[in-house]
């Protein structure tokens, strides 16, 4: 195979490849993967959306974790937001049927800190416990 | 509110009188002679909204008959109400109450930007009987101060009205008073602007009974509402308990021979008096429910502002019996209903 005039062999065309494909994935492999955890908002609390059952949930994270919330708004007419203060994390009100995400990383020192939605926050509170 | 902006609502959602269409018609069969033939034709002959609102917010058929959160599951209903025996035969009866901003529909289609207890408006119907303990948890939740006056006896302290008594969002206040005297009572926000608070949706029904109860009745709470659309200080849309003509077309079923009692509220602002006329019968008047006497016999009762009343009567014909405020013009923008009166077999 001829490059530029020059004849190169296969395997070392492959091999740049891998590398550009590598330099290509870095940013990715090197930020870590943040968990996914779905939080539904209705009757003026949080649930997992796999626990229909329990008000408000104990979060438990580690520390240093990264992750990412998505809220569904599931209160018709009312705007819900999700913030952990501890961790500077702010998710704008959310609108009926509507869902967005926010990305944070766990305060480092194990403990309990709160999250909650901002305007409902003395009903809408929970704990993220971090491990 | 101008004639202007109320015909562009109405043509805008849908509502349409039939009242000039019926006397039009009357016209032409009573008097032929030298009289046009025919009333000119109109587009719309029917009273009412098109289409319906979602079923998720207010349910005015489940609103009439509840108070004390009796509408909720019992577990959902613990978080909101509890009741506690005390040694003189009397409950403490503790709630759980947050104001909170939400849009709510009260016509198909039709979105208003309420302020609510609860989520609802009306807000709850609080129910007592004379002497228990009233103890309400009052969370700030919205976006305003705002504050539960309660009508009824009661020391200043627990008053929500005077300086200083408004709850800021994000605060919390307990209002705790004797259920005194018995009646049909109201409780809503007392802070300025007050028209607007109260409009916005801050208020709801507070029952109390006396200590031997009323004879048994089906009994329903009627909220007189209404709503500025486009905040002229004039109001768009009437109703009993929200939703324009709900009880339209889902008439309130009522037993023949079964006595009635109705805990009837006006909280309409804006406009000085409201009304309630009933077809076809009569009813008791027990104004403000602070007696076992009736004071009138009537189908018409017209109430102020915040004034308020216990209406007993007992079908005596099966069918449909029209109610609806005597404002007529209220009455087409949607508080008007339904009673479907039904025998029932055996009794």
């Amino acid at each position: 195979m001829s490059l530029f005039g020059r004849r190169v062999p296969v395997p070392a065309i492959a091999a740049a490849a891998l590398l550009m494909l590598l330099a290509a994935m870095l940013p990715a492999l090197s930020s870590t993967p943040a968990r996914e955890i779905t939080l539904v908002a209705r009757g003026m609390a949080f649930y997992l959306a796999d626990d229909p059952a329990t008000p408000n949930p104990e979060i438990v994270v580690r520390a240093g974790e990264r992750i990412r919330v998505v809220l569904r708004n599931d209160a018709r007419g009312m705007a819900h937001d999700f913030a952990v203060p501890a961790a500077s994390a702010v998710l704008r009100p959310i609108q009926w049927s509507e869902s967005d995400d926010v990305v944070f990383d766990a305060p480092d020192a194990p403990g309990a800190y709160a999250y909650e939605c901002r305007p409902h926050r003395l009903m809408m509170r929970g704990t993220l416990r971090v491990r | 509110m101008s004639k202007l902006s109320r015909r562009s609502w109405l043509r805008a959602t849908g509502l349409a009188s039939a009242a000039g269409a019926i006397a039009g018609a009357a016209r032409a069969r009573g008097q032929d002679s030298g009289l046009p033939a025919a009333h000119p034709p109109h587009d719309s002959h029917v009273m009412g909204v098109v289409g319906r609102v979602a079923p998720d917010g207010l349910k005015p058929s489940v609103y009439l008959r509840s108070w004390n959160f009796s509408e909720l599951p019992a577990d959902e209903r613990a978080k909101f109400y509890r009741e506690t025996p005390r040694p003189d035969g009397t409950l403490l009866r503790e709630y759980e109450f947050f104001a909170a901003d939400r849009e709510i529909e009260i016509a198909p289609g039709l979105f208003f930007p309420a302020w609510t207890y609860n989520g609802q408006v009306p807000g709850p119907t609080i129910r007592a009987t004379e002497g228990d303990r009233v103890r309400v948890t009052f969370r700030n939740l919205g976006t305003h101060p705002h504050s539960i006056h309660f009508h009824g006896w009661h020391p200043p302290a627990m008053d929500g009205a005077l300086p200083g008594q408004e709850v800021q969002p994000r605060e919390t206040v307990v209002y705790e008073f004797d259920a005194d005297p018995f009646g049909v009572h109201l409780y809503h926000c007392h802070t300025v602007p007050l028209k607007r608070h109260i409009h916005k949706g801050l208020y709801g029904a507070f029952i109390v009974d006396p200590r031997t109860p009323r004879p048994p009745a089906d009994e329903l709470v009627m909220v007189m509402n209404a709503f500025d659309t486009n905040f002229d200080v004039e109001n768009e849309v009437y109703a009993v308990n929200t939703i324009a003509h709900a009880y339209m077309y889902e008439p309130i079923r009522v037993t023949v021979g079964r006595l009635v009692r109705i805990y009837l509220v006006n909280m309409t602002e804006f406009d000085p008096v409201n009304s309630l006329h009933l077809h076809g019968m009569f009813f008791d008047v027990f104004r403000t429910g602070t007696s076992l006497t009736p004071s009138d016999r009537t189908d018409t009762l017209m109430l102020c502002q915040g004034e308020r009343a216990i209406l007993e009567t007992t079908f005596r014909y099966p069918g449909a019996f029209m109610f609806h405020a005597h404002q007529t013009e209220f009455a087409e923008l949607g508080w008007m209903g339904l009673f479907r009166a039904e025998e029932v077999s055996g009794t």
